[in-house]
This record gives C-alpha cells, structure tokens and sequence, in this order.
C-alpha cells in the first residue's frame, strides 16, 4: 500500500493504491492522523489504483470521514471499482463516502 | 473439478500472521481461477472473504501467540468451491457475533458480516484443529446485490 497525500488550500487528496488491509492500514493511519489535525474542508481519497480492501482499511476511510466531519468537513471516495467498490456497497458505505 | 472421490484438490499451509495474508491471498485468486464458471465477482467476493476469515484467526485465533499456522484445504466442485481453513488458536464462533449496524458507519466488527454475506454455506468446528468452512457456488447473481447475510 502506498498513499500520497496533496494540499491545496484547505484540500487534502489521498491517492491510495495497492492493498489496504489489516496490515497496511497501520502505515495509512499515521496519514489519517495528520490530515485530520489540519481540519481540511475537504478531503478527496482516491482509490482508483486500490486493488484490494478489507474490513480494516474500511474501518480507516469510515474513521476519517468521521473525523474530518467532526471538524466542520467532508470526505468523497473517488476512482473506486472492481472488489474495493464491492466492499463499498456491501457494507451500504458507497452513497455516504459519494463513492464515484 | 473432482479428480478423486476424498481428499482435498490443494492443500497449503501459511503462518498465521498478517505478513502472510498478502501471499495466502494469492494463492487462494490462483486457486480461483481453476473454479469453473466463476466470474471477476465470483472472484472478488471469495477473496474479501478469505481475507477477513484470515484475519480474525490471526488477530482472534492466535492471539497473543506468534507460531501460529493455518492450513487450507480446497475442494473445486464443478458448481463451485469449498475451502476449510484450520487453525489450532483460540475458537472463534462466527455465530456470536453480533452484526453490525451499518447505518451508524461502524469502524470495525464488519468481517464476519462479510463472511456470511459473501459465502453461501459458512460452517465452524471448534476442536483441535478449529475447521472454518466455506462453500461459495457459481450463481448469476452476486452478493453484493443484497443477499441477506445472517
């Protein structure tokens, strides 16, 4: 898994690829961390190059939406398909992360 | 396909640690791919749920503990595929646990939702060794269409 993040105001950009899973997830949340101590308005993830989720990475976009909304932001999903957009959609997640 | 009446088609065996799912995970899409019928969603779903069954023997089962191994026994059936997954860790009883509220955007607690929502037969013995059955069969339809999971 990598991500690389982007600020452009008070944008952050997520690019995520590879797999987010239970073991990855620990060197995204350090990220996650970060990016929510700079209360964005806005915060993009792409996951367009995300090959693989599991319930552990889930977890970790679920707690940044949370987070960064608790701020006074929010959180769109974008580029997610194949199992990533399947996970998505199991767990009812796909229209309030406005996966696209 | 059966080549023998007993006895698994593959059987390997992986240390039950998070450093190994990535690999587990892609024998287990290698394996797939010799599922007559199955489909890229067919694929997906089993995947998803290896992995979370995977996990939880890791981070529930061998708790604590850093020697712990899983063996997996695949059986491919012209209509599908059965895949145990043994363990000598703690129990874990898909059964008890609660399912999540998906409205309240929970953080964790959804693997063993995804287990049963993603595979059509999910059986568990507890003993030496715990034995986690999964039996996913080739349909048109996909899970992730709204199969009621529990």
């Amino acid at each position: 898994m990598n991500c690389i993040r982007t600020d452009n105001g008070g944008e952050s950009r997520l690019v995520i690829d590879g797999s987010l899973d239970a073991l990855t997830v620990r060197d995204l949340r350090p990220i996650i961390d970060a990016v929510v101590a700079d209360k964005p308005q806005r915060v993009t993830v792409d996951i367009e190059k995300l090959e693989l989720i599991d319930s552990s990475g889930v977890g970790a976009i679920v707690s940044l939406f949370k987070r960064v909304k608790a701020n006074g932001g929010s959180v769109v999903v974008v580029g997610a398909r194949e199992q990533p957009l399947a996970v998505l959609k199991l767990l009812k997640l796909d229209a309030v992360l406005g996966v696209t | 396909m059966r080549l023998r009446g007993d006895g698994p088609d593959v059987s390997f065996r992986v240390r039950a640690c998070l450093e190994q799912r990535s690999m587990a995970i892609d024998i287990v899409s290698a394996v797939l791919g010799h599922v007559r019928g199955a489909d890229r969603n067919f694929r997906h779903e089993f995947v998803t749920a290896f992995g979370e069954a995977f996990n939880n023997i890791v981070i529930h089962g061998y708790r604590g503990r850093t020697d712990g191994l899983l063996d997996v026994d695949v059986e491919l059936v012209n209509e599908g595929i059965t895949m145990r997954l043994k363990d000598n860790g703690h129990p874990v009883d898909l059964d008890a646990v609660a399912p999540p509220d998906l409205e309240s955007m929970p953080e964790r607690g959804m693997g063993v939702y995804m287990i049963h929502a993603l595979i059509d037969e999910v059986a568990y013995e507890r003993g030496n060794p715990n034995v986690l059955s999964l039996t996913k069969r080739v349909t048109p339809e996909s899970a992730c269409g709204g199969r009621n999971p529990r």
